[in-house]
């Protein structure tokens, strides 16, 4: 802790964090500059019970990956609204897999869910979002985002026309869900957000969005139902959705530095593997997805750059 | 720069914060403890303790955990003990868990707060703020720990530590139903200083953690004359390895790892093995090359059992139920003072007049010896829990029966959680064991297992929805129904004395309206009862 009375007058030569696309200038290919500094990621599966499995293994399917290429965990709220990793029935404790072969341990050895059990509920989703948490809350339990902030929101459970189910018990509608973006936006909560959601009539819940600069994907459109991918027999459940399964199988193949972009992902499961179709909605994001990178979202990667400028820091104007 | 004294240790603090040097006095141990329990099951207890000086700056830290340092100086906590378990310690078949103790199923919380005053008011938003925020730093759901879910204790547990404010609270807060896996595990070595790659702590591997009978995180706080201690601990059952070949590498086969690694922050490794019921002490290289058949089972059929509890429901249907708790003193020759505490929800109403008593030494009935004190909180329903704090001697080699009637409440339907039929946990009875061993006093804690009980809960389901509608619209419906029916109107003189004001008032409304109509009251023929249809007592009887 420094005295506020020390004098800052002395000039540094500074090593500038800055995202790629607020310098973008020397690189060959053609992306839309983003102005964000910061990514945050809201995992949410609302499902509770055994045989829901298969929307955990959708929601750590999609923590694996962004913690993967680079979102820190302090970053990514995680909600599961049960425990299926280390539940009586899982043959192998601590695991759970977006495959019968077993391939891929989404849950993993190193995995923090800031909001668990009876705490994933319509209420804690909205204030978390809002920021109408209560003065007690944790750091790790609060969306710390700013203006600069790119969210991605990722949604599974089941649902309907219009409503998400959480546990069984409530559920939150997508007036609710699109007034929650509108006062994130005027809160200056976010500078884009990609809106993920699996789930049954998954269109009806971005059908209400008003607010801008969101993309938003479903892995069904209103009056379909999203299907589940395939069944282990050794935990005797449905073990992943069709959509995420292969959101999944793209994302393993992304890397930090990876050229991929949004407009691919957005074509990721195409009805013939998804059964359902995949709805997107991009009239209220302000850029073509197909110039956008995928790690805008999903990533974490802020290049640095050093420069020989002095700055003076007693000029700049905080 | 550990150089301190009262006269200087405001310039130190200065020091230290302006120049941002870490403080050196912390020190950093690390033990493991390995026992082939009785049963065949291995039992593996590590304990990572880090002290540091009593006077030392509590945010300046260099192998102390800066995240749990804030939180205890934010809200004021002079002890703390969190534990995370899931199973159950298994006395009658593991024997003791020494030296680790017993801990209850899920989760447990006990912190005692200094207080400027004797008031608890500002305790009881150091204990929201506590659980809140321990909630985010061990990942489990330890924000449900408010004052309507704790208790304060008059007589159970007592400070380990040696407390200096002369205003101290505890709180105690239970989660039976709390599950622990990886995602508990991973903050909780992200405490260490080694993390889980090196040290005693590399020997974790989680698919072999929570593939275990039996595991239990600890973390406590102690603050003694000599220093505070940060004390981590976690006991893990392993299955019995008689089934491997015994020539088989025990770390890796019974525990999961490939080896230990040294941890250099630590300044004291030490591990031990219990052979021929006393502790051997192994080094590193010692425990990688460690064959099953060197872990040898505790052969002595004595398991130096002192105590073993018992809780379970009896009666039948949902509106009642009986509490029975069993204390067995195992001691030959002495007798046993056990401080015997049960905290219920409020929803789960004790009937303390229908508390019984029974000693019995195998079928000889004793006589019931007096405790020493009881104390019983009732509980307010959704505010506070029953608590129950007694004193029972227990008689050598016998075991006391005591059993009360509880009422199982209902609950509002937007109450019940959104698994209700699966049941409600009941948290584990507490005991508090005091006995002189080898002339020394000794204090162990047992725990008894978790119920799980049944409350009569509403069908959610759409047809529940249906026929709570239909009744509605039937109740609703009856009435004037059965009115119409049942009834026959007749119209009526109104005479009485006490309407003649009415009639003055109506006269004058009809001058002023011009209405010409009969003042007219209506006879109702119900049996014998008559009434005024204008008054308020109508029909109602057949609603």
């Amino acid at each position: 802790m420094f005295k506020s009375t020390v004098s800052w007058s002395f000039a540094i030569a500074a090593v500038i964090l800055l995202n790629d696309g607020l310098i973008g200038t020397s690189h060959s290919f053609n992306f839309d500059a983003s102005n964000h500094t910061n990514n945050w990621a809201v995992l949410v599966d609302t499902s509770r019970f055994w045989f829901n499995y298969r929307h955990v293994a959708n929601v750590l399917s999609i923590y694996r990956s962004v913690k993967r290429l680079g979102i820190p965990d302090s970053q990514i709220i995680l909600m599961v609204a049960d425990d299926m990793a280390c539940n009586p029935r899982n043959p192998t404790p601590a695991t759970v897999f977006n495959n019968a072969n077993q391939n891929i341990d989404v849950y993993g050895d190193d995995v923090e869910v800031d909001y668990r059990g009876y705490e994933v509920t319509v209420e804690n989703f909205v204030r978390l979002l809002t920021g109408r948490v209560a003065p007690d809350t944790p750091r790790s339990k609060r969306l710390l985002s700013d203006e600069r902030s790119n969210i991605l929101i990722y949604m599974t459970g089941h649902g309907g026309d219009g409503f998400l189910k959480f546990q069984d018990s409530e559920e939150i509608t997508n007036v609710e869900l699109a007034d929650a973006f509108e006062q994130m936006w005027q809160k200056k909560k976010y500078n884009e957000i990609f809106f993920m959601v699996d789930t049954c009539q998954a269109a009806s819940m971005y059908d209400k969005f008003y607010s801008p600069n969101i993309l938003a994907v479903a892995s069904s459109l209103v009056g379909e139902d999203s299907l589940s991918h395939h069944v282990d027999s050794s935990i005797g459940v449905y073990i992943i959705d069709r959509y995420t399964y292969y959101a999944l199988e793209f994302l393993e193949k992304v890397q930090p530095d990876s050229d991929k972009t949004m407009g691919q992902f957005l074509g990721v499961c195409p009805k013939w593997a998804c059964i359902s179709t995949v709805g997107v909605r991009k009239d209220l994001f302000g850029r073509d997805p197909a110039q956008v990178r995928i790690t805008d979202f999903f990533g974490s990667v802020r290049k640095i750059r050093t420069t020989k400028h002095v700055f003076n820091i007693t000029n700049l104007s905080l | 720069m550990c150089r301190i004294n009262a006269a200087s240790f405001v310039c130190f603090v200065l020091i230290v914060n302006v120049f941002g040097i870490s403080s050196c006095d912390e020190e950093y141990e690390e033990s493991l403890r390995i026992r082939r329990l009785s049963s065949g099951h291995v039992h593996v207890w590590m304990e990572f303790v880090i002290g540091r000086s009593p006077s030392s700056n509590i945010n300046h830290t260099s192998v102390f955990p800066r995240a749990l340092s804030e939180i205890l100086t934010a809200h004021s906590v002079e002890e703390l003990h969190v534990s995370l378990t899931q199973g159950h310690w298994q006395l009658e078949s593991w024997g003791d868990p020494h030296p680790a103790q017993v801990a209850p199923t899920g989760a447990h919380v006990i912190a005692w707060f200094s207080s400027s005053s004797s008031e608890s008011k500002d305790v009881d938003a150091n204990w929201r703020g506590l659980t809140n925020r321990l909630s985010g730093l061990t990942c489990a759901s330890l924000n449900f720990l408010d004052e309507t879910t704790s208790t304060e204790p008059k007589y159970a547990y007592r400070p380990l530590g040696k407390l200096t404010p002369k205003q101290v609270h505890v709180r105690v807060g239970s989660l039976p139903r709390e599950f622990i896996c990886t995602e508990n595990l991973t903050p909780w070595t992200k405490l260490l200083p080694c993390g889980i790659m090196r040290g005693v702590a590399s020997l974790l591997r989680t698919k072999q953690v929570f593939n275990t009978h039996y595991h239990s995180a600890h973390i406590g706080y102690v603050q003694t004359e000599l220093s505070k201690q940060l004390k981590l601990s976690l006991s893990l059952v392993f299955d019995s390895p008689s089934s491997l070949g015994q020539n088989d590498n025990f770390v890796k086969n019974v525990i999961g790892s490939m080896a230990i690694f040294p941890c250099h922050a630590s300044k004291k490794t030490t591990i031990k093995l219990w052979e021929n019921n006393k502790w051997k002490s192994i080094n590193q290289e010692d425990l990688n090359n460690l064959k099953i058949k060197d872990v040898v089972e505790d052969t002595s059929d004595n398991k130096n059992l002192v105590f073993t509890p018992m809780k379970y429901m009896g009666g039948y249907g949902q509106e009642y139920g009986k509490m029975v708790v069993e204390m067995t003193n195992h001691l030959k020759d002495e007798f046993l003072s056990v401080l015997y505490v049960e905290v219920l929800p409020w929803y789960i109403r004790p009937y303390l007049h229908t508390m019984s008593i029974q000693v019995v030494r195998g079928q000889q009935k004793l006589p019931v010896p007096p405790g020493a004190y009881f104390h019983y909180t009732p509980g307010i329903d959704r505010k506070t829990l029953h608590k129950l704090e007694m004193d029972v001697q227990i008689p050598p080699a016998s075991k006391v029966t005591l059993s009360f009637m509880v009422e199982k409440g209902h609950l509002k339907w937007d109450e019940y959680p959104p698994d209700a039929n699966h049941g409600f946990y009941l948290e584990a009875a507490h005991f508090e064991v005091n006995y002189t061993k080898n002339d020394t006093p000794k204090t162990r804690h047992y725990y008894s297992r978790v119920l799980l009980i049944n409350l009569s809960t509403p069908d959610f389901s759409m047809p529940y929805n249906v026929i709570c509608l239909t009744c509605t619209v039937v109740a609703l419906a009856f009435g004037p129904i059965h009115n119409i029916t049942t009834k026959r109107l007749q119209l009526k003189e109104i005479t009485g004395k006490a309407d003649k004001l009415k009639i003055f008032w109506r006269k004058i409304w009809k001058k002023t309206r011009g209405v010409s109509k009969e003042d007219v009251g209506v006879e109702v023929d119900n049996n014998s009862e008559k009434t005024d249809l204008r008054g308020t007592t109508s029909s109602s009887s057949s609603r």
